[in-house]
């Protein structure tokens, strides 16, 4: 099996007046790991459904391995789908699932069976197909799944929130075995989910979407640590908030007046003085204030604690300052500081670990 | 378009959009059109031409009762031969046997003149009917009676016979002169005589009351079947209700004419109490009139009213009852504003189907009322059919009925304020 | 109302509406009876008359025990020839009616277009137009067009326009149940349309082609009104039966009622048991 790289051109989507994915570009390397990452009714599926060919784009173009797939259909294209309710057809036996892309390709019977116990024993399930889908767990039914879309031996596989249905533990383990699915076949993985757990676990590449737009396309640490815009900075992981005025530049590192003081951070984005602005700051990044170490500059504000939360190797507090809440989670140090549940205290964290975006990209909300 | 191609390819939606065509052509839209270019072809036939073809029928009708009385006759000779053991059984009527009335002539089309004159008489008996309990007369007449009556029978076939013949050269002649007078008009509509229109008008009446009596008669039931809180009760009312909707529409009627018959159930019940005496000929004859006409009809078609009120009913949350009940809510209430307007739909399909029924059926009438009452507007159209023999008019009466149901369809939707998807479902 | 009286009022409410709550059921019990009575009271009569050696059908008048009517019915060959046409009809319905049917279910559940509401009128009119006149213009037709008198045939085709409308209901009902992704997973594995529709539509229809060659079966056996207007010259069980009825009422019609009805309460108990046993898992 050999991956091949998916071409989004120029691809838009409107349901009568509503646009559901707005003109986009994109391209997912071969036999790349690649997730798409958005709230429910971003537009996920839709994008999943135009390279699978269940829907036509309204404008632009699709192209698998350089080929456009304009007016191909869903059965001559060389992806896989996997459903978001997998869709395994409840009137045939686990292996009839498995081997049905080889049935409707002709392939004899006794060839389908011993490739459908091959694929079965890949995705360690040897000896249940004789079964009805129904009579399997949800974990094994996935596995079918995904055993059914590689019989094909497709270059693209997608993945509708194939895990969603699962229990935590079982959704955490299938994640590794996803991925080292992923690397033994070395089949492109396009992979959608709400989840940015999943997506920043597994994924060599993360896009994530809002309203029908793909807001930022990165590595999962670039994401994480860069993000590009106010919505993939609050939608990715937790993030305090601050907002304020913009009162001067200097090089990266923009001054903000907040109604906590003033507050240095790095500068993301364009934004001119006078604007409204927010600054982003991660509850792991912050620290109270008798932490400060050296004489890098720190931005420093007052809070009082309203609760303290134990979470075994971190101790999370939540405070308030003015209006505004601010969560701090600190490491588990058995100390004094982790072990402060009440009154005043001092909050600070380093510019660099700030980041600060003008409010108007985020008026779309 | 689009989407069907997408959904199954072009070969196969094509061979569904061919299928459904023929359908709708063959089955649906080219016969109705048909009917209506005949119900708006008005055939001038002079007067001459309607008395040949009226007497032509009688003629075929007598020669094909004489036939059955020479079957029966001839039945009888042999069984006398084949030792006198003549069965005891039989009826009252005896000459009498099956459907020959029914048979199309197929002379009085004047439309069609050519094919349908050389077409050969539909009265021949059918063959090989075994002489049953049924056909045999009640009597045995002496052998000698028997044939005296076969030979006065042959001779007087032979009499029609030739009469026939006659008659239907004269209708040829005339039909391919008169032929030419046919033309596009509402006639066959305002032609209608008074009686006629009189017969149309009471049968959507009768239709109505059936259709309300009915609803009457069935929203309890179905309200029952569809709250009953047992699942045995559930299944046992479904099979009260199942069982005799399933059994066969004509198999309901006779179950009715052996109670009203004169000599039926009813009679004799009133004979066991001692109100009448059946043995000196007192007795109601309870069959051939409207109100048995009636009777029976509702009897028909009443489940038909039940199971789509059943059906609304059932998707109705029953908490909601219960709430109201709780809320204080009189039993009255509680139907009013919540059981009835949930079951609109059903209601609206029970009445239509109730309706349509009843106001074309022709069973019930033909059967209950043994020709003896007057007729309702489906044996009109009969008539008009297969005993005046003008299709035409026949054609413009099934139009006129056909039209009285959409009407009726039409004010249902719009009072019960559902659509078509909500009706056929 | 008081503040102080309101309390004892609510108390008071409960069991008075529990009455009129059992006083109410209690009528619709009694209504029940009555009705259920009114049903099957005549059937009873009708069954029983066939075991009346009295040749006028008839309970009061009992004549003796006898089975000599169910010995005279497969003697009579008008009936024993109108069963084999209704059974020829009712073979030729189904045939039509289900690919019909079938095509005509497909077509609306997945047509997006305005004009499927006008589709569905027309296909579905049928179920809403009067027997006889479906019967009527079917003899016409077939006559004025093709020359085809009336028959088996135009009896059979009179019959199939409105029970393929039937079959395409229930083959709707289910198409709307379907999980339409199992389609798409078809398709998307490769499969042609044709072996999709072979192998995955197919099957998950074939219950209800099933439910409605059967419906279809019993619909036709069963009519009357229709056939009566197209049949012609020939006759079915049911058009005989009702031929015989104008004249008068012979037992063998009960002994031909008393098949109906067996047949009819053995395969409604089948259905009811099987539902409630599909019902409770
Ligand atoms: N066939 C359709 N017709 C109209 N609107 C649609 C259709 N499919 C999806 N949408 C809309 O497009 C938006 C994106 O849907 P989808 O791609 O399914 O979101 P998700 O990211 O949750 O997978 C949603 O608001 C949805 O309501
Ligand atoms: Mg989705």
């Amino acid at each position: 099996m050999h991956g091949q790289d998916v071409v989004l051109d120029g691809v838009s989507m409107r349901f009568g007046d509503f646009t559901a994915v707005q003109p986009t570009d994109l391209t997912i390397n071969a036999g790349e790991f690649f997730s798409i990452l958005g709230p429910s009714g971003c537009g996920k599926t839709t994008i999943l459904r135009m390279i699978s060919g269940f829907l036509d784009p309204t404008a632009g173009d699709v192209r698998i391995g350089g080929a456009s797939m304009a007016g191909i259909r869903p059965n001559a294209r060389p992806t896989a789908l996997i459903f978001q309710n997998l869709a395994l057809f409840p009137l045939m036996s686990v292996w009839e699932n498995v081997a049905f892309g080889l049935e409707a390709r002709g392939v004899p019977k006794k060839v389908r069976r011993e490739r459908a116990e091959e694929l079965l024993a890949m995705v360690a399930l040897t000896g249940q197909g004789e079964k009805k889908p129904t009579e399997l767990s949800g974990g094994q039914r996935q596995r079918v799944a995904i055993a059914r879309a590689l019989a094909v031996e497709p270059a693209v596989l997608l993945l509708d929130e194939p895990l969603s249905a699962l229990d935590l533990k079982l959704r955490q383990h299938m994640r590794s075995e996803l991925k080292d699915l992923q690397r033994k076949t070395g089949v492109t993985f396009i992979y959608i989910t709400h989840d940015q757990g999943e997506a920043l676990t597994m994924s060599d590449r993360v896009a994530v979407m809002n309203r029908g737009v793909v807001e930022q396309v990165a590595s999962s640490d670039e994401i994480y640590n860069q993000p590009a815009t106010p919505f993939v900075a609050s939608f990715v992981g937790e993030q305090n908030v601050f907002r304020g005025r913009l009162a001067g530049v200097d090089g990266e590192v923009a001054r903000v007046d907040t109604p906590q003081g003033e507050m240095l951070a790095h500068l993301r984005g364009k934004a001119g003085v006078g604007d409204e602005v927010m600054i982003f700051v991660r509850p792991e990044r912050m620290g109270l204030g008798a932490n400060g170490a050296g004489s890098e500059p720190r931005n420093r504000l007052r809070a009082t604690i309203e609760r303290r939360d134990l979470e075994g190797p971190f101790v999370n507090l939540h405070c308030r300052a003015g209006d505004t809440s601010v969560t701090v989670h600190l490491p588990n140090s058995g100390d004094a500081a982790s072990s402060l549940a009440s009154g005043e205290t001092d909050l600070g964290f380093r510019p660099t670990d700030a980041i600060v975006m003008a409010v108007g990209e985020l008026a779309r909300e | 378009m689009n989407s069907l191609v997408k959904s199954y390819g072009k070969g196969l939606t094509a061979v569904f959009l061919a299928l459904t065509a023929v359908w709708i052509a063959v089955l649906i839209v080219l016969p109705q059109a048909r009917m209506i270019e005949r119900a708006f072809t008005y055939v001038d036939r002079s007067g001459d031409a309607a008395t040949l073809s009226l007497e032509i029928d009688r003629a075929y009708t007598r020669v094909f009762d004489i036939d059955t009385d020479l079957r029966d006759l001839n039945g009888q000779l042999a069984a006398g031969q084949a030792g006198d053991e003549a069965s005891s059984g039989g009826l009252p009527t005896p000459s009498l046997t099956p459907s020959p009335s029914l048979v199309p002539s197929p002379s009085p089309v004047p439309s069609l003149p050519s094919p349908s004159l050389s077409a050969p008489s539909p009265a021949t008996p059918a063959p090989g009917v075994a002489p049953s309990p049924f056909a045999s007369p009640q009597e045995t007449l002496p052998r000698e009676e028997i044939e005296a009556r076969i030979a006065a029978l042959e001779e007087e076939k032979a009499g029609l016979q030739a009469r026939i013949a006659e008659l239907e050269v004269q209708e040829a002649e005339l039909t391919s002169t008169a032929g030419t007078s046919e033309s596009y008009s509402a006639k066959n509509f305002t032609n209608m005589s008074e009686l006629h229109f009189r017969i149309f008008l009471s049968t959507i009446v009768y239709a109505l009351c059936v259709t309300l009596l009915s609803f009457v008669v069935c929203y309890p039931v179905a309200y029952a079947a569809a709250t009953a809180r047992s699942a045995n009760k559930v299944a046992l009312m479904m099979l009260g209700l199942v069982i005799p909707y399933a059994i066969n529409e004509l198999l309901r009627i006779f179950s009715w004419v052996m109670i009203l018959e004169k000599q039926g159930i009813l009679n004799g019940v009133l004979d066991l109490m001692g109100l009448i005496d059946m043995q000196a000929g007192e007795g109601m004859r309870f069959v051939a009139s409207n109100g048995a006409v009636f009777t029976v009809m509702v009897y028909a078609y009443v489940l038909f009213m039940v199971f789509p009120i059943y059906n609304t009913i059932e998707t109705l949350d029953k908490n909601q009852i219960e709430a109201a009940r709780d809320l204080g809510s009189s039993t009255w209430r509680i139907h009013w504003r919540v059981v009835l307007p949930h079951a609109k739909p059903g209601i609206a399909v029970g009445a239509i189907m109730t309706f349509m029924l009843s106001a074309g059926s022709i069973a019930v009438p033909e059967i209950v009322g043994r020709g003896l009452h007057p007729d309702w507007f489906a044996q009109v159209i009969y008539r008009r059919f297969f005993e005046a023999g003008s299709w035409n008019e026949g054609a413009a009466y099934s139009l006129a009925l056909l039209v009285a149901c959409i009407m009726f369809i039409l004010i249902n939707m719009a009072v019960f304020r559902v659509g078509i998807r909500d009706i056929a479902k | 109302m008081t503040v102080v009286t309101a309390e004892p009022a609510v108390r008071e409410i409960a069991p008075r509406r529990r009455r009129t709550r059992d006083w109410s059921d209690a009528v619709l019990s009694g209504y029940l009876l009555l009705f259920f009575a009114y049903m099957f009271l005549p059937l009873m009569f009708m069954v029983a008359a066939a075991f009346n050696a009295n040749p006028t059908p008839s309970v009061t008048d009992w004549q003796g025990f006898t089975l000599k009517w169910f010995e005279a019915l497969p003697q009579d060959a008008r009936f024993v020839q109108g069963l084999l046409h209704s059974l020829a009809i009712a073979g030729g319905v189904i045939v039509i009616s289900i690919p019909l049917g079938l095509a005509g279910a497909l077509i609306l559940t997945r047509l997006q277009s305005r004009a499927s509401t006008l589709l569905y009128t027309v296909l579905v009119s049928p179920i809403l137009t009067p027997g006889i006149v479906l019967g009527a213009t079917t003899m016409i037709f077939w006559r004025d067009a093709f020359g085809v008198e009336a028959g088996l045939f135009t009896a059979a085709i009179a019959q199939a326009a409105f029970i393929a409308s039937y079959c395409m209901l229930m083959f709707m009902a289910r198409l709307q149940r379907q999980d339409r992704a199992l389609e798409e997973a078809a398709l998307d594995l490769g499969a042609s349309s044709v072996f999709v529709f072979r192998r995955i539509t197919l099957p998950f229809l074939m219950p209800t082609v099933l439910t409605a060659s059967l419906i279809s079966f019993l619909q036709s056996i069963e009519n009357y009104n229709t056939t009566f207007f197209a049949i012609g010259s020939s006759w079915t069980l049911v058009t005989e039966i009702g031929a015989r009825m104008r004249f008068g009422l012979s037992p063998m019609i009960n002994v031909i009622g008393v098949i109906f009805v067996v047949i009819t309460v053995v395969a409604a108990t089948a259905w009811v048991l099987a539902k409630r046993r599909s019902g409770n898992g």
